[in-house]
Order: structure tokens, then C-alpha cells, then sequence
């Protein structure tokens, strides 16, 4: 069940409770949030599997503290220099966990040696154009950013 | 999230995937999936052409499978819409480079019998 919701003009407002139940409700809210400000769709999708994998790693790292809170979704659509930029900001009460400089796996060589999970870093730092991580007031605050040319 | 499979000759095994591989998506098959990808040693073609979202959940799932069914003599290879989203989250993690990607079901058939 999400706890709220609010939009006003470039921005757009979410909560849900952490749970992986609440993923596609996550993600819902941010193709409605970003199809309403004529976001493109390629742009939609690219932002949608960052959504899905900071929430997988909330819910595989935040710990018994992120329950306490629900979850903080920000939509918002700017400009950067010539560019648009769609912009979604992560916010959880979890133990702090930085996707930004946390150890990424490596590219598999093989299959034989290739590990099954560990994708989720890659596919938010190859997806997001750009992406900022702090921690403030016992919170992790992720910010990750899709751009395109308007012309596109 | 639907599963269907096809057992084209006694080798070869056409699984067909339909929907969301996230969180939720991928546990809603996971157990049939990995019973029919990987149970015994065949050569198995993964449909993901109507697979409209790819997580990392869900890649977990095609190494996992794909890995089993080395180990046990067999091969998978996939079969991807040409310029997805999906196709390229496999690019952009490496998976295309262990698992062979194919855009059409014939091709993926005849490599996977190679």
C-alpha cells in the first residue's frame, strides 16, 4: 500500500513501504510520473531499471532500520545545459550503502567462471547518465539522472 | 509472468518467457524454470523476445540456469528483440558475451545444436 503521493508541476512525490511487493507499484508510479512530463520512453525504461535495482539493494542491504521508514520517491524533470534530464532520488532509513563506490563485478569471462547475481550496480551505473549518493540525517539519499536532447 | 515450453526434437527445448523478469516476476517461475531449463542435459533456447523488463534478478536466473546446464553437458542461448531494453541490459552487464544472443528463433535453434 503506499503511504502517499503528490505532483506538482516538474515534480512528483511517491512513498512505499519496503518490500519487493511494492516494486512494480514503484515502478508504475514513475512511468505514469515521467509519460505525464513528456519524458521519452527509451529514457523511461532506462530510468525504470535503476528504480528496480536501488530498491533490490535497499531491501538486500538497508537492514532492520529501513522498516521504520517508508521510502522516499522524487520524480523531477530539468534541464542541463542543452539537455533534459529526468532526475528519480532514492531516499531510505537503511544502513548507509553507497551504490556509487561499493565494488562492482567484473564483466564475466567465461560462464563457467561467471557469478550469477552482482548485476544490479552495473546496470544502474551503465543506465544513469549521471548518479550521486549522500547520506544525511540517517538517511541514504541515491539520485540517479537519464538525459536526452530535446530534439530526440 | 507466463512460462510455456516446446521440446523440439529430443535435444533441443524451446522455452518461451512472457512478462516482467523482476523481483516478482522471476520468483513466479523460477522453480519451473530452472526444472525445465536445466533438470537434464539438453540444448535449450530461452525465448525473451515478449519479455518487457529485464532486472538483474532475472539475469541471475539465466546464469544460474545456463551454468547448470553446462556443468551438465548441455548449452542455452537466447533469443532477444533486436535494440530492447532488455537486449541491451544484457550487453551492458557482459551476458551476451557468455550466453549467445540471437535475434531470430531459427538462428538461436541452430546455434544452440552446435
Amino acid at each position: 500500500m503506499t503511504v502517499d503521493t503528490s505532483s506538482d508541476g516538474d515534480v512528483a512525490v511517491f512513498f512505499i513501504p519496503l518490500g519487493s511487493a511494492h516494486f512494480r507499484t514503484a515502478s508504475a508510479w514513475l512511468v505514469e510520473a515521467a509519460s505525464h512530463r513528456a519524458v521519452p520512453g527509451d529514457v523511461i525504461d532506462r530510468l525504470e531499471l535503476c528504480l528496480n535495482e536501488a530498491l533490490a539493494n535497499i531491501l538486500s542491504y538497508a537492514g532492520p532500520c529501513a522498516l521504520t521508514e517508508p521510502i522516499g520517491l522524487t520524480f523531477r524533470r530539468t534541464v542541463v545545459g542543452a539537455r533534459q534530464e529526468a532526475i528519480v532520488t532514492v531516499s531510505d532509513s537503511g544502513e548507509a550503502f553507497d551504490p556509487t563506490t561499493a565494488q562492482a563485478k567484473s564483466r564475466p569471462v567465461s560462464l563457467a567462471t561467471a557469478e550469477p547475481g552482482g548485476h544490479g550496480l552495473i546496470i544502474i551505473r551503465k543506465f544513469a547518465d549521471s548518479l550521486e549518493y549522500s547520506y544525511r540525517d540517517h538517511h541514504n539519499v541515491l539520485r540517479f539522472g537519464v538525459r536526452w536532447d530535446p530534439a530526440t | 509472468m507466463e512460462i510455456a515450453f516446446e521440446d523440439v526434437s529430443d535435444s533441443l527445448r524451446r522455452i518461451s518467457l512472457v512478462g516482467r523478469l523482476d523481483i516478482v516476476g522471476t520468483g513466479e517461475i523460477e522453480t519451473r524454470f530452472t526444472a525445465l531449463a536445466a533438470s537434464t542435459a539438453k540444448r535449450v533456447v530461452v525465448d525473451l523476445s515478449n519479455v518487457t523488463f529485464l532486472a538483474s534478478i532475472g539475469i541471475r536466473a539465466l546464469i544460474s540456469v545456463a551454468k547448470a546446464q553446462q556443468q551438465r553437458g548441455g548449452r542455452v542461448v537466447l533469443v532477444v528483440e533486436d535494440q530492447s531494453t532488455v537486449a541491451k541490459t544484457l550487453e551492458v552487464t557482459g551476458i551476451d558475451a557468455i550466453l549467445p544472443m540471437f535475434t531470430g528463433a531459427s538462428e538461436a535453434e541452430q546455434a544452440a545444436l552446435v
